[in-house]
């Protein structure tokens, strides 16, 4: 979502003036006065978040709706200090119901931020020159506020996004009705779920357990839709609240990871009644508010801080569903005491899964015949590969991150070499000509000015593996043969405890005797020959605000996406934090999304760069035929 | 004959009584709206008028909350 001008957020359009609302006079909502003749006169008294300060007098005049609205969980998030209270005391209560409001009351809204405006907590602005639009706007509104989990995992940002909005073109609103936003929260709800207009996925998916298939009638209302059709999501830990020195209110989450546990269900209720559950670390941490109270929840475990979730990345077929026993049996996808930390290990009895509970392994499965034997291993390397290697002579290690997080610290003999911000790897995105990988000399100088030759072993890592992949998909369209990707990037080196460097070495330029793999790129001419060709398929890995039209990007003339291409997020090949999945895991997933190796596949983005990144991945893979379509979406012209 | 001369009178003075009160209504709802939407539809103007609001968001956030 790209942020509003100051101008462009108070905007009025012309329509809005030919619209309903428009027949109203603006004081009629926000007040001020109309008839005065400056700027702050006209203001005063002015209110700018009407449907927050005054919803029934404003909005309610014509909508009933707003009656409810003031205690809505969007207004009121009433839940959220609920738990907080259950694990604070009568002594710590109140200070640290302070620090909440302080630091997590913010993003909350009402008619407005769903109807006209960007919620406050995403800036603000008309989304639309202050047309009201029955629907929400999934981008500029919804996951505005949600977008670190749903969002991102709905539009493919993490995962591969969800099928409700790949296949079906749904938006938040065909599952989250009216009825479930408008609602007045029962004082003292326990959570989301247990508000009685949530929406379910049993609402539309009705009667399963007569149904045809198998696995629905087995684990229907004992085991959670998402268990078996979600995919990995981020979980959040210890959030820490201060003030820094401009007397501003900060939180820090001091760690973020993608990846999936399945727990016993803490919060069993009719409709919900599920023994298994999908469970999230919740970023709370029993030091939470020690800015404004020390030791402020005695109570810390009277709730879980693994939680029922429901990720909004569903897939129909998913890797923990391929067979039985990619679940049952499967200690790893369950929550362990082991997974806990010191304090909260109390606080999740109940909801970890012992040896003997977990699933047992089914006898007989079907199989799921995936040919990994074309996967090149030597194309990922593990971080207790790189600390014993670390000074063999031909080893080029490369830093793909920004300068600022390299400065911070890096491995040691790492070379800084940002793809996103280094001249000489790609044209000049501003210039006339069709934005793609350098011409071979410029790009032989670049490499070669970075140490770099043709046949050293170079590995890249990230904290973002697709920054990584990036870097690799140039270096292997260049000729390099011994590359690799760092499995984990610098997240696994720093758990893994291995030394951090904040020294830039000492290297020497080499001579890239560059051997351009010319066969790997296609360009736009070519794709629109293929467009009907049978054996050829386009596959889109931008995230799908993009991909279905939501969204342009700065640099495309208009949203939309090349005729019959596949809609396949890059993040479904890398991780948040550039760990990889397994070989088998990918390649099961993209048999399922019917991108098999039989065929030439072309990779294509916006720009290049995450179609470069997943040229790499699959080549990994062992895809005998992929091609990048550098010049992607933006040179795409009707 | 009074009689009639009254209605002859409120025939030819109600119309532009009338068209009296809609023009001022008119005018007036002219006048209320431009106030307002006369530099909330004016782009440029907006931008001569509005400056950037700094965001409050503190250097030492982070994560995603």
């Amino acid at each position: 979502m790209a942020p509003l001008e100051p101008q462009e957020k108070v905007l009025v359009s012309e329509d809005f003036l030919d619209s309903t609302h428009g027949e109203l006079a603006c004081v009629d909502c926000h007040g001020g006065d109309d008839t005065a003749d400056d700027k702050e006169s006209a203001h005063e008294g002015f209110d700018p978040q009407p449907s927050i300060n005054n919803p029934q007098e404003t909005c309610g005049e014509c909508h009933e709706e707003a009656e409810t609205v003031p205690q809505s969980l969007h207004m009121t998030l009433s839940t959220f200090p609920g738990y907080l209270e259950k694990r604070a005391s009568e002594d710590t209560w109140e200070k640290v119901d302070h620090g909440r409001e302080r630091h997590c009351a913010a993003c909350h809204t009402s008619c407005g931020g769903c109807h006209v405006s960007r919620p406050k907590y995403s800036g603000k602005g008309f989304v639309n020159g202050h047309i009201f639009s029955a629907k929400p706007d999934p981008v500029n509104q919804c996951t505005a506020c949600h977008g670190s989990r749903v969002g991102n995992e709905f539009f493919g940002a993490r995962g591969q996004g969800d099928v409700h909005l790949r296949e079906y073109n749904m938006s938040c609103e065909d599952c989250h009705s009216a009825e479930e936003m408008h609602a007045a929260a029962p004082e003292g709800l326990e959570n989301r779920y247990h508000l009685e207009e949530a929406a379910n996925c049993k609402d539309c998916h009705q009667d399963l357990q007569y149904g045809s298939v198998r696995d629905h009638r087995i684990h229907n209302n004992k085991v959670q839709c998402q268990v078996c059709h979600s995919q990995t999501y981020v979980n959040c830990y210890s959030c820490h609240t201060g003030t820094d020195e401009e007397g501003i209110a900060y939180f820090i989450n001091n760690h973020e990871f993608e990846g999936m546990k399945i727990g016993f269900n803490p919060d069993r209720i009719p409709d919900n009644n599920y023994k298994y559950v999908i469970l999230r670390h919740v970023p709370v941490d029993h030091k939470l508010f020690d800015y404004y109270i020390k030791d402020g929840f005695p109570r810390f475990d009277v709730a879980s801080t693994w939680k029922r979730a429901s990720p909004h990345n569903i897939q129909r077929r998913t890797w923990q569903n391929a067979n039985c026993n990619n679940c049952h049996g499967q200690r790893d996808l369950f929550l362990d005491e082991s997974d806990l930390l010191d304090y909260e290990i109390k606080a999740n009895i109940g909801v970890t899964v012992a040896d003997d509970q977990i699933p047992p392994k089914r006898a007989r499965v079907m199989p799921l015949n995936i040919d990994s034997s074309r996967v090149n291993a030597s194309r990922v390397v593990t971080v207790e590969w790189l600390n014993e290697h670390l000074d063999d002579d031909n080893l080029v290690i490369l830093d793909a991150r920004s300068e600022s997080d390299y400065e911070h610290g890096h491995i040691p003999g790492a070379i800084s070499l940002d793809p996103n911000a280094t001249e000489g790897l790609r044209t000049d995105p501003y210039s006339d000509t069709a934005l793609t990988i350098e011409e071979d000399e410029t790009l032989a100088e670049t490499l070669g000015e970075y140490g770099i030759a043709i046949d050293d072993h170079i590995v890249v890592y990230a904290k973002r593996g697709m920054d990584a992949g990036f870097l690799l998909g140039i270096l292997d369209y260049a000729g390099a043969e011994n590359i690799a990707i760092l499995d984990g990037g610098i997240m696994a080196w720093e758990l893994a405890d291995y030394e951090l460097s904040d020294e830039e070495p000492d290297w020497e330029e080499k001579t890239f005797a560059i051997k351009s793999r010319k066969n790997l790129i296609v360009d736009t001419e070519y794709l629109k020959e293929n467009l009907d060709n049978p054996d050829m398929k386009i596959v889109d890995v931008r995230v799908m605000q993009q991909s279905t039209g939501l969204v342009g990007h700065g640099l495309a003339d208009r949203p939309g996406s090349i005729p019959g291409s596949v809609k396949f997020p890059l993040p479904g090949l890398f991780m948040d934090d550039s760990y990889l999945k397994s070989a088998e895991e990918l390649l099961w997933v993209l048999r399922e999304r019917n991108i098999r190796p039989n065929q030439t596949i072309v990779v294509s983005c916006n720009t290049g760069n995450w179609a470069a990144a997943a040229m790499f991945m699959l080549r990994y893979l062992g895809y005998p035929d992929v091609k990048l379509h550098d010049e992607s979406w933006i040179n795409w012209e009707d | 004959m009074k009689h009639e001369t009254h209605h002859l009178s409120l025939r030819r003075t109600l119309p532009p009584i009338l068209c009296a009160a809609l023009f001022s209504l008119l005018l007036g709802g002219t006048v209320y709206g431009d106030t307002c939407i006369t530099c909330h539809t004016d782009e440029d103007l907006l931008e001569e008028n509005l400056a950037e609001v700094k965001t409050k968001t503190s250097a030492m956030q982070a994560g995603s909350g």
